[in-house]
């Protein structure tokens, strides 16, 4: 039987959705971007963002070594060119060449590749066997939990690896690393309504994965 | 599917906050758990890009000090080295203040010949003076 107290229910379950959908807005818009302390010295920056910068990298480039180079072109990039702009705005600077360093990396690769495959030749190792996709990083104190975290970077970084290009920019700069909207806008060269419309469609290709990153 | 632009929207739901959470931990993870080799080349990388740094305010430095000094060298070179006004009629200053007598033959004049035949005329000025009557002329 259907009655007025259900209603109420019903109404009350639905006041709640709608206040937990929106305290999860404001908890994301919260958690997401990532207040770090502005470095006092152009060295203290790039030590503090060298492994993340890596660790992006690696996940665009699926290559350890191509992304050392990136990294560490945009090291070098930023010194010489804007080390005397304030302190506060060298995340943004760092974060745009080497996002643009990726770019042109991704595009050797394509047209290398189809060189390859255009003369048969496949990219091989010493042993003859093909390179690994991805190496994996230090496995640390507890093996296991080691592990199934890497297992889990593994599935989420193939995940990234897969989605279109611009996607996988707006991902990593306003997920991963954290930055708001009007800064991965300036880091991709692009409108702030662009990241989102980037960040949504990246969001809608990955929902599927969150199983497989646990 | 979700078309919503952004996560300040209620359209992100939990599931998606969970999955961003959830990639950004183990993106926090993996930076943290970087292999000892990978960490001495990043280390190395800036080192590197350090060191271009350093290099950089000694050139600026330099710069413009080296350019100050080449201006003061152009002044006064110019200075030093001024050219006097080209008067074709008067001799420089150097050769008008010295005797004619020292003066060298100068092999351009146009009075050539007198030097050629300096006999003939020192002859001709030691001979006595004769007005010679100009032809057809009055008395």
């Amino acid at each position: 039987m259907h009655g007025i107290g259900d209603d109420v229910d019903g109404l009350g379950r639905l006041a709640g959705t709608v206040e937990v959908s929106l305290a999860g807005a404001a908890l994301a818009e919260a958690t997401l971007e990532t207040a770090r302390p502005v470095a006092r010295s152009i060295d203290a920056f790039l030590a503090s963002v060298e492994r993340r910068a890596w660790r992006a990298a690696e996940i665009a480039l699926n290559d350890s070594d191509e992304a050392l180079d990136a990294v560490q072109d945009a090291m070098l990039r930023l010194v010489r060119h804007y080390s005397a702009k304030p302190a506060e705005e060298w995340p943004l600077l760092f974060w745009g060449i080497l996002r643009r360093r990726i770019t042109d990396l991704q595009r050797r690769r394509t047209v290398r590749n189809r060189v390859l495959v255009w003369t048969g030749r496949t990219r091989l190792d010493e042993d003859g066997g093909e390179l690994p996709a991805w190496d994996a990083p230090d496995p640390g104190p507890d093996p296991a939990r080691a592990f199934a975290s890497r297992q889990a970077y593994a599935a989420m970084s193939a995940a990234v690896r897969k989605l279109p290009r611009r996607q996988q920019q707006a991902f990593l700069l306003r997920v991963l690393e954290g930055l708001d909207v009007a800064d991965t806008a300036c880091a991709m060269g692009c409108s702030e309504g662009s990241v989102k419309t980037h960040l949504s469609r990246a969001l809608d290709a990955l929902r599927g994965q969150l199983e497989a990153w646990r | 599917m979700n078309t919503s632009p952004d996560n300040t929207t209620p359209g992100f739901n939990g599931h998606d906050h969970e999955l961003m959470q959830r990639a950004r931990a183990l993106h926090e993870h993996a930076c943290e758990h970087v292999d000892a080799a990978t960490r001495a080349k990043l280390a190395m990388a800036r080192h590197q890009a350090s060191a271009a740094q350093d290099h950089r305010p000694r050139r600026m430095i330099w710069l413009p000090a080296t350019g100050a000094a080449v201006a003061c060298a152009l002044v006064i070179g110019l200075v030093w080295f001024k050219p006097q006004p080209n008067n074709p009629d008067a001799p420089p200053a150097q050769v008008a203040a010295m005797p004619d007598a020292e003066l060298p033959p100068d092999a351009d004049a146009r009075q050539f010949d007198l030097y050629q035949n300096l006999d003939f005329y020192q002859w001709l000025a030691r001979q006595p003076q004769t007005r010679a009557r100009p032809p057809g002329g009055r008395r």
